[in-house]
């Protein structure tokens, strides 16, 4: 009897305790709202962070919304970013235990208005070029949306993260994030420059032709692009691509001049490696230079590329001669080669006068003129090559 | 941003060309195409055409050595094998057919010229007026062509017999 007596009593004094310290972190919560109403935040903040971390009250969706309206209203007034991961994690909690759903509504407007004030926050930094901390503030914003399960992507905050990345040299997350702009439709050239600037960095060949395929057909008129898309097919000798290129992408540019002398450059490479197409890839490479010269008569590579067109184009109609032609032959070949010969002379002497100390000028003068066999004109600017070579 | 990759596209040297590549220079390949005619329009004495065809060159033109030992691997004077020779004496020259003086050399043709019409040997020089001093045939530089002089009495001094043919195409003959 005296041992039930004694069990009776420890029971009743245990559900006292129990029913005491429930009524305390209840109590604990009251005392958060109350100081929350007295906007004494501080004081609520002590309350509310007791009693979410005691039973039974952190099992409490209650608990955790006023917690998360605690920390947003703390949130606030600083910029600690403390507080931006408690108000979110308390949201991610509440909703968790809110199984009547009487607060998930009120949370995730919480949730909207931290994060939407912290991608303020990560626009300006990314605008004023503080990468580092535009990098971390995206990052975070995009991984609690995602916690969060926020239904509509956050194109603009992937955009930032994915260039921010790129500036403070994580390649790694600047890819992923860059291609999931792209997936997201973000619209912006900057995306596929920089992308493409990452696969050329990393010698990703196929990746960056891609890139910049994709890149030019969604902006066909971005110069950036193009100019992009062309540097990086001749540095890695896609000869064919480069001319297709920078066929579709002249008449872009105000000023086409760099442009046409790099497409004659092209196909003056091509001539050299395709004997059966030589001569039409010189006769586009001459129609280039050509027409640079009709709008800026004083462009010496355009002068001096046509100059040596001319006079390879002389050489080589007597280098493929069989040695047993007749003289008479010969002699109509040289009449033929002197016309060409002749022709190559204006341009390269205007070359000249544009700059006298340029190497290619002066050997193809000195070759005209050995053509022509006027040896002393020849060996004039054979002195002045050798002589420039020696300073 | 746009701004840095314009930098980046100067950094890729974008407004750098490739340098130019001239073709090789035509001339040479033009002298030894004459080299040959003459070969095939001078005719020798009978006891000169059982053997190789030796041309014998006194040039520092390395350029003309080398474009007729191409041709002496593809092409025959008749059924004569063509056999290039470069010597720098005139004691060397022995039982040569043509004899090639260049311009650099042709302060010596005297000493060659005794050599060659002693051994029935076409000598050919480069330079105008040259027929005067002994060669039969010299190449001359007129209308931005090269052309050649041709002495027949020369050739007949050496022995030798030139074309008409060939005459018809000289820029001078001395007959």
């Amino acid at each position: 009897m005296n041992v039930l007596k004694y069990i009776s009593l420890v029971i009743s004094i245990l559900t006292f305790g129990l029913i005491q310290n429930s009524y305390a972190q209840s109590a604990k919560v009251q005392e958060a709202i109350t100081a929350l109403q007295a906007t004494d935040y501080h004081k609520a903040q002590t309350a509310i962070d007791l009693a979410s971390t005691t039973y039974p009250t952190n099992n409490q969706s209650k608990t955790w919304y006023y917690k998360s309206f605690i920390y947003k209203e703390l949130y606030k007034n600083t910029t600690n970013n403390d507080y931006v991961t408690a108000t979110l994690f308390s949201v991610e909690k509440c909703i968790k235990l809110d199984t009547t759903q009487k607060y998930i509504a009120s949370v995730k407007e919480i949730a909207k208005f931290v994060l939407a004030s912290e991608k303020i926050k990560s626009t300006q930094f990314f605008n004023e070029k503080n990468y580092n901390k535009a990098y971390s503030s995206s990052i975070n914003i995009l991984k609690w949306k995602s916690t969060l399960q926020f239904p509509f992507p956050d194109t603009t905050t992937t955009y930032i993260a994915g260039i921010s990345a790129y500036n403070i040299k994580n390649n790694q997350d600047a890819i992923i994030y860059l291609n999931k702009s792209i997936e997201l439709a973000f619209t912006n050239p900057l995306i596929y420059a920089t992308l493409a600037d990452i696969y050329i960095q990393k010698n990703e060949i196929e990746n960056a032709n891609k890139i910049l395929n994709l890149a030019t057909d969604t902006y066909p008129s971005d110069t950036v692009l193009a100019n992009i898309k062309v540097v990086h097919l001749k540095n890695t000798k896609q000869v064919n691509e480069l001319i297709n290129t920078l066929k579709l992408t002249i008449p872009l540019f105000k000023n086409r001049v760099p442009k046409m002398i790099l497409l004659a450059k092209t196909y003056e490479e091509l001539a050299q490696n395709d004997e059966i197409g030589k001569n039409l890839h010189l006769q586009n490479a001459e129609k280039l230079y050509l027409e640079v010269i009709s709008v800026d008569e004083n462009n010496l590579i355009a002068n001096a590329g046509l100059g040596i067109i001319y006079y390879n184009q002389a050489v080589d109609i007597i280098n493929k001669q069989n040695y047993d032609i007749d003289v008479v032959a010969l002699d109509q070949i040289q009449n033929e080669c002197v016309v060409i010969f002749k022709k190559a002379l204006p341009y390269m002497l205007k070359a000249y006068n544009i700059d006298k100390l340029n190497y290619n000028t002066l050997e193809g003068l000195s070759g005209i003129y050995f053509g022509l066999n006027d040896i002393p004109n020849s060996n004039k600017y054979k002195e002045e090559l050798s002589k420039i070579k020696k300073k | 941003m746009r701004k840095k990759l314009y930098i980046l596209l100067a950094t890729l040297g974008f407004l750098t060309y490739s340098s130019d590549i001239f073709a090789q220079d035509a001339n040479t390949k033009i002298k030894a195409i004459f080299i040959y005619n003459f070969a095939k329009y001078v005719e020798w004495p009978p006891q000169k055409a059982n053997s190789d065809f030796v041309i014998t060159l006194v040039t520092s033109n390395t350029g003309l050595i080398k474009e007729l030992e191409k041709m002496a691997l593809t092409c025959k004077v008749g059924s004569q094998k063509i056999v290039i020779k470069v010597c720098t004496k005139p004691s060397e020259i022995g039982t040569s057919n043509l004899l090639f003086l260049g311009n650099d050399k042709v302060s010596q043709i005297a000493e060659y010229n005794t050599k060659c019409l002693a051994n029935n040997i076409l000598l050919v020089t480069e330079g105008t007026g040259l027929i005067k001093k002994g060669a039969i045939l010299s190449f001359v530089y007129a209308d931005n062509k090269q052309q050649f002089e041709l002495s027949k009495i020369n050739a007949k001094k050496a022995g030798l017999y030139v074309s008409n043919n060939l005459a018809n195409m000289a820029k001078t003959v001395e007959q």
